[in-house]
């Protein structure tokens, strides 16, 4: 049965289907990625330390946190909302932490049962967001800054000063290498590839995209919705204390001000790297791209001793370039 | 031939909840009225557990701080009401401080005034192109020019607080008109004037049009985006007008100034009783959450609480009264 | 080391995964043996509805209705708007329920289904309004519930899109559409196939296909038939709504006419013709709900010549007359509402002009509303009124400035002139207090129109008048319709209802397709008139 009249090229071959949708439904993240390239040579002109291998290990090492961060922040932002909680749960974590270390004399026996802890602390977190958020109806941003509000107060009750007490064995996490390549970036790079695999292959992380995109389709393909959305306030939260993890080995004590801010930076990562804020499209690697940038931007102007409040500004103005390119095709309210 | 019924999967917590139309009217006057009474009750409670709370000193700052904020969350709920928002007041607040503390350094106070409110203006005028004209959700957009203006200000200010606050302004801010600091007075006499603008004039009617249904605003000829615009631009002014009234009271310039009222003003709003889908609120409301906020705030100074209470608190009013008012639509929308 | 644990602690996501497996459907896929079974009798009924009756407060929506699909069959369902269509269809898919009747599966009787099991059993719904992620692919669409998994249990992508093209291959699209295409770059046709596949990836025994081709430009019309006719030759049933009768000629086996919630027959398409449809269609006693004709007529108001609307409208011309009443008639799709919404500014013309009064114009709705031409919108919850406000509030929107005292609005001066038009226009109840949202239908509509005609407008522009509203207050906004038009306001009703364009129309345009078929005098109209150039019945139909 013959529908098409015109001549059909036999198997027009996979692979070059495959190029041309790729390309076009990635384009602005192909973008953000060029920008890296350009600000790579930039950089490397005007100064000979730019482009040196520790100069670039050590950038990656800096954009761990952004990153996991904006891991998960991606993964509550492809359903449609937000996680403003993300930096006080780190903070927590590392306070936590850091306190039962202080507690048990800095044993090192207690490192993993304690990395543990501070996972189940974000997944407890995470499942209270969640459940805030689907079972009131109410707007995720102002529920999660909610929550962030009071976890601040929490961290604050926990301790205002630096905790020290942290055992040794523990700072490897920061600083163990194999050869000049940092073990974390590697760790690192696997979980990127884990994330990627996890939004573009596994039924949890498809279901996220679904659910950002129609929840009236989702909830006629008979996705729970509710769970899906819990499941991705989880997520991130195990993200977020993750990193809380890894700014206790960074600097070596909990910080009752750790992660200042990154929430916000992480959603501008990942807003960058094309994750429309309405939900249901974008991908890691857009995410990465934005991490990647942002912190490359910030090593870049710390290079060209750029005045560190320019630096704001700037940033300032390039979410608002970023933001009003990426014109949404969904027109709505809030 | 059997006969079976179907009995339906339960999806959703509620599957069969059909709110009574008693329940609804209940749940709606509770979020209308709920600030005005909790107003009361924490009189009383104040009254018996902490006398210290009704010292006229107290009262003094808790009337300067209610002006303040009061001025801000005007201006928030102006755009709230538009279906919109806007994150960027608190860093236009601290603006408006530094502009103004400029004038030691030999410009006239007026000038350094009309310098101020224009700067607002254009602020806000920015925030609602964003909005109205590149569709850009208003969470987003005012961050942007949050982080944008922030930078700014940093930028101009080179990191240094500075420069005395003129006299003018310390006079409209602190010296009392009888018992009552002129700031208060300030905020009664915005708040009136917005009150009848919101009541009586064409241009509120047209407001709450344009936020109980923009598509319907519309057809009845209404020029939505130059409402939207319009509400953006006042919102600025009054944060300014609040920084003005900020720092007067204060006496000097704080970097860190302002921090808090992003968040402050749009959990007062929505304590007060407006909502984030736009439409519905009123200033009294406003008002009275505004002054709830403030007394619970200070209250936890009075009791003596350590500050992460503070914190605590802001964070549950905040939750709380979202997840009312969230519970409150979704009732509504059934 | 510490990483490995990390490393696993991450990996602890796959848990959540294998939870959350729904798997709802355990046959596979790609064959089935019901079907090859189904396909081999062509006679076997697969479902049948048995005195299926509905009723939406107090409107009977479905009386008592029977109808049958047989596997390997295109079936028919033909009837105006309002006729019980949809209704039918979402009974069938789970959506409602009914209120009396069975249906039948197979031989095993339901009184109800609930859409999940619906889904299961096999039946399937394409509606004009597709149910697709845009920002996925189109294998990703397909295979959305239930995709191909590795042994991981991890999306197998590469099965998914091989499983995908087979789909395609069946429905002969299969070098046209790239199954890693993202849904929003298809055309609107290739959506509709890939809705179709969805289809086809449950195994639908029960295919519902509410106005396919209303969605399609007619070079792809050709597609849709041949992908329908794939479908039944595979022994599926399909239940087709339509309102092209040349359509229903072309490609289907039998025919049902479902006229105000009633079956009105149901026949081979081989022993009927399009007159008999037609009059099966309509055909009933008008009530004497309208009242007299008398208005003299006076100047042009309003004169569109050549007006298009792109995709939309094409070579639209008329005029309107002081104190005329011009009816717009036509079938789903047809234009009415865009020609509406043109003439108030609402919708951008691409080609051709309207004169206002004799003056060219490019109108917004600011214009219009100061000009007095003014538009009653079909659907008036999203258009009409801000529910959350006041009656008040609904009705001074449009006329504040008319109101203003030093640039101010008090209450005292509203309230009498919203009382006079509330009491004129009998709303119940009559509180100018009430929440617009909390009157019934009937009344909603009535203070949309106190609030249009508040601006004392010269032309009004109705579409769907009395959609959704009971019959005591269609008599009397007909009535008041009759009142106006004697004061010399040229009116312009769009409706789907012909009953009301009879009984109120000086002349009546009918549109089909976007175009304009034909008009019809006061005298000359009747119900099988109208709808024999609503649905082009007597012309040939040639794609272009």
């Amino acid at each position: 049965m013959t529908l098409f009249s015109k001549a059909n090229t036999n198997n027009v071959s996979l692979r070059s289907i495959w190029q041309s949708a790729f390309i076009r439904n990635n384009a602005p993240v192909l973008l953000i990625y060029i920008f890296i390239l350009f600000l790579v040579f930039i950089g490397s002109i005007y100064s000979d330390r730019f482009l040196t291998a520790s100069n670039m290990v050590n950038i990656l090492r800096q954009s761990i946190v952004l990153g996991l961060l904006a891991i998960g922040q991606t993964a509550v932002l492809l359903t449609g909302g937000m996680d403003i909680s993300q930096e006080m749960v780190a903070r927590l974590v590392g306070l936590t932490v850091a306190t039962i270390f202080a507690a048990f004399d800095s044993n090192p026996a207690m490192i993993l049962p304690l990395i543990l802890l501070g996972v189940v602390l974000g997944v407890f977190i995470g499942g209270l967001n969640g459940l805030l958020i689907t079972q009131t109806h109410a707007a995720p941003f102002i529920i999660t800054f909610g929550v962030a509000f009071i976890l601040r107060g929490l961290n604050l009750a926990i301790s205002s000063t630096p905790i020290r007490g942290i055992p040794s064995a523990y700072l490897e996490v920061y600083s163990a290498k194999i050869g000049i390549v940092p073990v974390n970036v590697i760790v690192m790079g696997l979980v990127w590839l884990l994330a990627w695999v996890f939004t573009t292959r596994t039924l949890l992380g498809r279901r996220i995209f679904a659910v950002g995109g129609s929840e009236r389709i989702a909830e006629l393909s008979a996705i729970r919705v509710k769970g899906t959305v819990v499941r991705a306030y989880i997520i991130s939260s195990i993200f977020a204390a993750l990193a809380g993890l890894f700014l206790l080995a960074r600097t070596g004590v909990g910080d009752p001000s750790a992660a200042e801010g990154m929430t916000f930076q992480a959603i501008v990562a990942s807003a960058i790297g094309a994750i429309s804020l309405y939900g249901g499209r974008g991908s890691i690697f857009g995410t990465l791209g934005g991490v990647i940038l942002l912190t490359l931007l910030g090593n870049f102007f710390n290079l060209m001793q750029v005045n560190i409040y320019f630096q704001q500004l700037l940033l300032g103005v390039i979410v608002l370039i970023a933001v009003a390119g990426y014109k949404s095709k969904r027109l709505g309210a809030l | 031939m059997k006969s079976t019924t179907a009995s339906p999967k339960k999806i959703s917590l509620f599957p069969d909840f059909r709110p009574t139309p008693r329940l609804v009217s209940a749940v709606d006057l509770a979020g209308q009225w709920a600030a005005p009474i909790m107003i009361v009750i924490v009189v009383i409670a104040a009254a018996i557990f902490a006398p210290a709370f009704l010292s006229p000193a107290n009262l003094k700052t808790i009337a300067i701080q209610v002006a303040v904020l009061g001025v801000v969350t005007i201006g928030q709920t102006l755009v709230l009401l538009n279906r919109s928002i806007d994150m960027s007041v608190s860093a236009v607040l601290a603006l408006g401080a530094v502009i103004v503390v400029q004038t030691d350094a030999g410009n006239s106070l007026v000038i350094s005034l009309i310098q101020a409110f224009a700067i607002a203006a254009i602020i806000g005028l920015a925030n609602g192109l964003l909005i109205a004209k590149r569709h850009v959700p208003p969470f987003i957009a005012t961050f942007g020019m949050l982080v944008f203006v922030g930078g700014a200000r940093l930028a101009y200010t080179k990191g240094q607080s500075s420069g005395t606050v003129p006299e003018f302004l310390r006079m409209i801010s602190i010296k009392p008109v009888g018992t009552i600091p002129a700031a208060l007075l300030v905020w009664l006499a915005v708040n009136i004037i917005v009150i009848v603008v919101l009541r009586y004039t064409r241009f509120g009617r047209w407001v709450y049009a344009v936020g109980g249904n923009p598509g319907a605003a519309k057809y009845a000829g209404i020029n939505v985006d130059w409402v939207i615009i319009t509400s953006h631009i006042f919102c600025s002014i009054f944060a300014i007008l609040g920084g003005l009234l900020l720092s007067g009271y204060i006496g000097y310039v704080d970097l860190r100034m302002g921090s808090d009222y992003n968040m402050n003003s749009i959990a007062a709003a929505i304590v007060g009783g407006s909502t984030f889908t736009g439409g519905r609120g009123n200033m009294f409301g406003t008002a009275a959450g505004v002054t709830l906020l403030i007394m619970l705030l200070n209250l936890v100074v009075v009791l003596g609480l350590p500050i992460h209470w503070q914190y605590a608190m802001q964070g549950i009013v905040l939750v709380l009264a979202t997840a009312l008012q969230g519970f409150r639509q979704f009732l509504l929308s059934r | 080391m510490v990483y490995v644990l990390t490393y696993f602690i991450l990996v602890s996501d796959e848990y959540w995964i294998k939870k959350n497996n729904p798997v709802i459907y355990n046959e596979n896929i790609m064959t089935s043996n019901k079907l090859t079974e189904v396909a081999n009798s062509h006679t076997e009924t697969i479902i049948s509805i048995k005195n299926i009756s509905k009723t939406f407060g107090g409107i009977n929506a479905l009386s008592d209705v029977s109808f049958s699909l047989r596997g390997g069959e295109v079936h028919a369902l033909v009837g105006e708007n309002g006729a019980g269509k949809s209704t039918l269809i979402k009974i069938i898919t789970g959506a409602y329920s009914s209120d009396q009747g069975f249906i039948n599966i197979n031989g095993i009787e339901y009184e109800n289904l609930h859409p999940a099991q619906a889904r299961h059993l096999g039946i399937s719904a394409v509606y004009q309004e597709f149910n697709l992620l845009p920002d996925m692919s189109v294998a990703e669409n397909i295979f959305l519930t239930n995709p191909p998994l590795s042994p991981l249990g991890l999306i197998n992508i590469r099965k998914r899109s091989e499983q995908t093209c087979q789909l395609l291959e069946r429905l002969g699209a299969h070098n046209n559409i790239d199954p890693k295409e993202f849904v929003k770059n298809l055309t609107v046709g290739e959506q509709q196939i890939v809705e179709i596949a969805k289809a086809l990836a449950i195994d639908a025994h029960i295919l519902i296909m509410d106005e396919p081709s209303a969605v399609l430009p007619s070079r792809d019309l050709d597609r849709l038939f041949d992908v329908v006719r794939v479908l039944r030759d595979e022994g599926r049933g399909i239940i087709y709504i339509s309102h092209r009768l040349n359509e229903i000629f072309e490609l289907a086996d039998r025919v049902t006419v479902l006229k105000d919630g009633k079956t009105m027959g149901t026949n081979n398409v081989s022993e009927t013709n399009r007159d008999d449809l037609v009059r099966l269609m309509v055909g009933r006693e008008l009530t004497e709900m309208y009242p007299p004709a008398d208005n003299a007529q006076g100047k042009t108001l309003v004169k569109v010549n050549d007006l298009c609307i792109e995709n939309v409208v094409y070579d639209i011309n008329f005029e309107l007359k002081e104190g005329e009443i011009l009816g717009l008639a036509g079938l789903g799709g047809c234009g009415r509402t865009s020609i509406a919404r043109a003439l108030v500014g609402l919708a951008d013309i691409d080609c051709g002009e309207i004169f206002y009064f004799g003056e060219k114009e490019k109108m917004t709705p600011a214009l219009a509303a100061q000009a007095g031409i003014v538009l009653i919108p079909e659907d008036r919850k999203a258009h009409g009124l801000i529910l959350d406000q006041s009656n008040r509030f609904n009705v001074t929107l449009p006329n504040l400035s008319r109101l203003e005292q030093w640039k101010m609005i008090f209450k005292k001066n509203e309230l009498a002139p919203v009382l006079k038009a509330m009491e004129e226009l009998k709303v119940r109840p009559q509180t100018p207090e009430l929440d617009s949202g909390s009157l019934s239908g009937g009344n909603q509509q009535k203070i949309v129109l106190a609030k249009w005609l508040m601006v004392q407008p010269k032309i009004v522009v109705f579409d769907e008048p009395t959609r959704g509203i009971d019959v005591g207050a269609k008599a009397e906004i007909y009535q008041l319709i009759r009142k106006i038009a004697k004061q010399g306001v040229g009116i312009i009703i769009a409706s789907s209802e012909l009953p009301e364009l009879l009984g109120m129309s000086d002349r009546i345009l009918v549109l089909h397709e976007g175009r304009m078929a034909g008009e019809l005098s006061r005298s000359e109209a009747d119900e099988e008139k109208i709808m024999r150039l609503a649905t082009a019945a007597d012309s040939v139909e040639i794609p272009n």
